[in-house]
């Protein structure tokens, strides 16, 4: 019983104003930001922990120098990366605005890749098939897809 | 210290090395002399003395420097690599002069890797030379790749605060939480996805529940600054969580977005110490606004705590300097507006895809024009993205791989994306403040009384519901005292430490739970004892659902276990359970009504029963004065009352 107390108040109490964070593994896109939140946290204990709010997603500090895929020695995203990284970690989002036609991961991939967003909307609208070719169709795929077409 | 703070961690094992080497190389003869036999440097620092910048408001935001209790000043930040002076964390003079020093520290005696305290401490060497006129000619020059490379990535042009609304599932957001963001543009056009979040957490080390709730509360935690693409933030929150996001752009201009950039920079590696109540990550945010535009007075509201709201409301208690805001709702908000839209063939279409049947398989689909088939289909794909989200289990796993067959019918229906407008959605600025201050009148069988009670947080299921999670229930310390008007002697009435409350409708697409967790100290009324004090600790856990016709109806139910301590047990405790139920009725924003019964059965312990039912309605004067009258029947007792509640 007393522990049940103890620990119960423990939890509530941890229950605090917000902004925690828990030492994340480096992931593979964006600077170790990349997969970790998508890697399905139905997990419930963790839940109740607040492992999974409000936290610092990986290691996107300014101070990380080397060796993380992606990341900058400012702890940025690679310029050069940018686009990739950001197609990959919107790809859901991206597919579901190309096909109803509109959206703000679509304007801003359009932006990314140098394209008026209403050309680009409106292309992956018609082309939903050959961007998006299959299943397994990869975030990269789509991006070589999208140049190919609107390029050409 | 002079050890490169902003390299690998790696490095670090070599920072005594690179102190004493540094300690050394201070004592060497410097170079520059001045006119009078002493260095630049030398002038510099009595001229900062006769100024008395130490004692500067501004440099104590630098430092982030608080007054001790007693007597002197201590810095939050305990990381050494954020301190020229040995003694810098409690020295804000040694400090300063340590700081000027360093900044005419010759550029070949640097190591290899290692960088000038000027690129280290960019926004010092700003105020510096603002304040001191130094003569840059006389600065060494040093080439500050790295700064210069991250200030142009970022190309900050505006700073937004960002409020991630609560999120009650988990108990660390239930106040909800905020973040800075670093906005950029590129050729004109706004890139808010693609701009920086900044976020100040706590670095939590364990797991165990025990140890986070004991070293958040005294500082053991290391709180840090991180930094990613603000994108991702939206697909956590927005996205996984369903949290509703709200940003607020602010009016800082250009040098002093610069300014706030270039300390943002200085804190980057360096380690704070974290606290839940008050320096936790809305307080942080706030600092670092007053560092770039140090006329705003945004900190000295918060003595004891900062709760993210009321951080909220600080930036709007200064005239001018929330220029706009943005309401970005979650995509289950969005879902939740399209679904209320939808005709009856729409949503039976809608169940039919849920369920698992394709588009040709439903023949309510079928019977569907093209718009209505693609408001449908805009529908379905929101919420196998939420229900993906939650349920990835790898990086091919995505909303393609489940309904790439969806997502191709969408395409072919020509009809636009039409986004619903959420209903008016209200900031959590426009709720009550956080303390609440009650004083009541009331009557039962012991005669009449008065009631006083006081709480620092937060808000309970009747309050002015505006800005606040629907439902909810989040009461921090709560004391109350009575004072029998025959007797005259005032009765302890309690102590609630925690009273967590959350009831959410049944959706039965998502699903939802209700529940409520507690503990404190009480009067054990039921046993016929207004005197008699224990401690309690509550949970229930059930469900709940809102009316059909009175959609402002929700009924809930829940199982309530209850265990208490006390002397006047026979065995020392009790432990029970039994139903809590009953209903919320808001019938405007100014009125709510709640009606309610428990009953507990003690089956061991002390056996008793306990029970209770009454009502309660509430009255909002203002979103900060409430009255409220109840009328309740605790055991064989009758008991009314009328209260006035404050919230400031």
């Amino acid at each position: 019983m007393r522990k049940m107390l103890v620990v119960l108040s423990a939890l509530v109490l941890t229950a605090g104003f917000a902004g925690t964070s828990h030492a994340a593994k480096y992931g593979a896109g964006g600077c170790g930001v990349g997969s970790i939140i998508f890697q399905g946290k139905n997990d419930k204990v963790s839940q109740v922990l607040a492992a999974t709010t409000n936290g610092t997603l990986g290691n996107g500090t300014f101070g990380i120098s080397t060796g993380t895929l992606n990341c900058d020695a400012t702890g940025l995203v690679v310029a050069s990366r940018e686009t990739e990284v950001y197609a990959q970690n919107n790809f859901d989002s991206i597919a579901k605005e190309m096909a109803s036609g509109s959206g703000e991961h679509v304007a801003t991939l359009a932006v990314l890749m140098g394209y008026d967003s209403a050309a680009l909307a409106s292309y992956g609208k018609t082309h939903y098939g050959q961007i998006f070719v299959s299943e397994n169709t990869t975030s990269s795929e789509m991006l070589t897809a999208i140049k190919v077409g609107l390029d050409s | 210290m002079m050890a490169p703070f902003f390299l690998s961690r790696r490095m670090s094992s070599h920072k005594i090395i690179f102190f004493l080497l540094f300690i050394t190389a201070s004592f060497l003869p410097p170079p520059a002399l001045a006119e009078n036999g002493g260095t630049y440097a030398d002038d510099l620092v009595k001229s900062a003395q006769r100024a008395e910048l130490s004692d500067d408001r501004y440099w104590h935001l630098l430092m982030h420097y608080h007054r001790g209790i007693i007597a002197g000043y201590s810095s939050e930040i305990y990381d050494p690599d954020f301190y020229k002076a040995p003694d810098g964390r409690e020295n804000p003079t040694a400090e300063l002069e340590a700081t000027i020093r360093g900044f005419f520290r010759p550029i070949e005696d640097l190591r290899e890797g290692e960088e000038h305290p000027q690129c280290n401490f960019p926004a010092r060497l700003k105020w510096l030379k603002g304040r001191l006129g130094i003569d840059e000619a006389r600065l060494p020059k040093p080439q500050c790749e790295r700064l210069e490379h991250w200030r142009e990535s970022l190309g900050v042009n505006r700073v937004t605060l960002v409020f991630a609304s609560y999120y009650m599932a988990s108990p660390a957001s239930m106040f909800g939480h905020t973040l800075l963001r670093l906005d950029r543009e590129k050729a004109g056009e706004s890139l808010d996805l693609m701009s920086y979040g900044v976020n100040y957490a706590a670095n939590m080390d364990t797991d165990n529940p025990v140890l986070m709730a004991v070293k958040g509360m005294f500082g053991l935690f290391d709180g840090v600054f991180t930094t990613f693409p603000y994108y991702m933030k939206v697909q956590e929150y927005g996205n996984m969580e369903s949290r509703d996001i709200w940003e607020y752009q602010l009016s800082l201009n250009k040098s002093q977005i610069d300014v706030l950039v270039l300390h943002l920079w200085e804190l980057g590696l360096i380690k704070f110490q974290y606290y839940y109540f008050k320096e936790n990550c809305s307080y942080e945010l706030l600092a670092l606004i007053e560092v770039g535009k140090p006329g705003l007075h945004l900190t000295d509201g918060f003595p004891v705590a900062t709760v993210p709201t009321q951080t909220v409301k600080a930036l709007y208690s200064e005239n001018g300097l929330v220029e706009k805001r943005v309401y970005r709702p979650s995509v289950t908000t969005l879902l939740n507006a399209r679904r209320e839209r939808m005709d009856e063939a729409q949503t039976q279409a809608f169940k039919d895809l849920v369920a698992g049947k394709d588009t040709h398989g439903s023949e309510s689909f079928l019977g569907l024009s093209d718009q209505k088939k693609a408001e449908v289909l805009d529908s379905y794909l929101d919420h196998r993205q939420y229900v993906v989200m939650r349920t990835r289990k790898s990086d091919g796993d995505g909303l393609l791989s489940r309904s790439r067959e969806i997502l191709l019918e969408r395409s072919r229906l020509a009809s636009e994306n039409a986004v619903p407008e959420p209903p008016s959605p209200r900031g959590p600025e426009e709720g009550h403040d956080s303390n609440k201050f009650i004083l009541g009148f009331g009557g039962n069988n012991g005669g009449a009384f008065e009631d006083l009670s006081f709480r620092p947080a937060y808000h309970d299921v009747l309050s002015f519901g505006t800005g606040y999670a629907e439902n909810s229930q989040i009461i921090y310390f709560d004391a109350a005292a009575r004072l029998y008007n025959t007797s005259g002697k005032p009765v302890f009435e309690g102590m609630k430490f925690v009273d967590l409350v959350s009831i959410i409708p049944y959706d039965p697409l998502y699903g939802g739970r209700s529940w409520q967790v507690g503990f404190g100290f009480r009067n054990l009324r039921d046993l016929g004892c207004e005197e008699c004090q224990a401690f309690y600790v509550n949970f229930g856990d059930g469900y709940a659902a809102r009316a059909r016709v009175f959609q402002s109806t929700v009924i809930y139910g829940m199982l309530r276990f209850q265990g208490e301590l006390g002397s006047r047990f026979e065995k020392g405790w009790r432990l029970g359970a039994g139903p809590d139920v009953g209903a919320l009725v808001e019938e405007s924003e100014w009125w709510k009504t709640q009606i309610y019964a428990r009953w507990l059965r003690y089956p061991d312990g002390n056996v008793s029963n306990e029970h209770e039912f009454g009502v309660k309605q509430r009255f909002a004067i203002t979103k900060n004065l409430e009255i409220t009258a109840s009328v309740s029947r605790i055991q064989e007792d009758n008991e009314a009352m009328m209260a006035v509640g404050a919230f400031f």
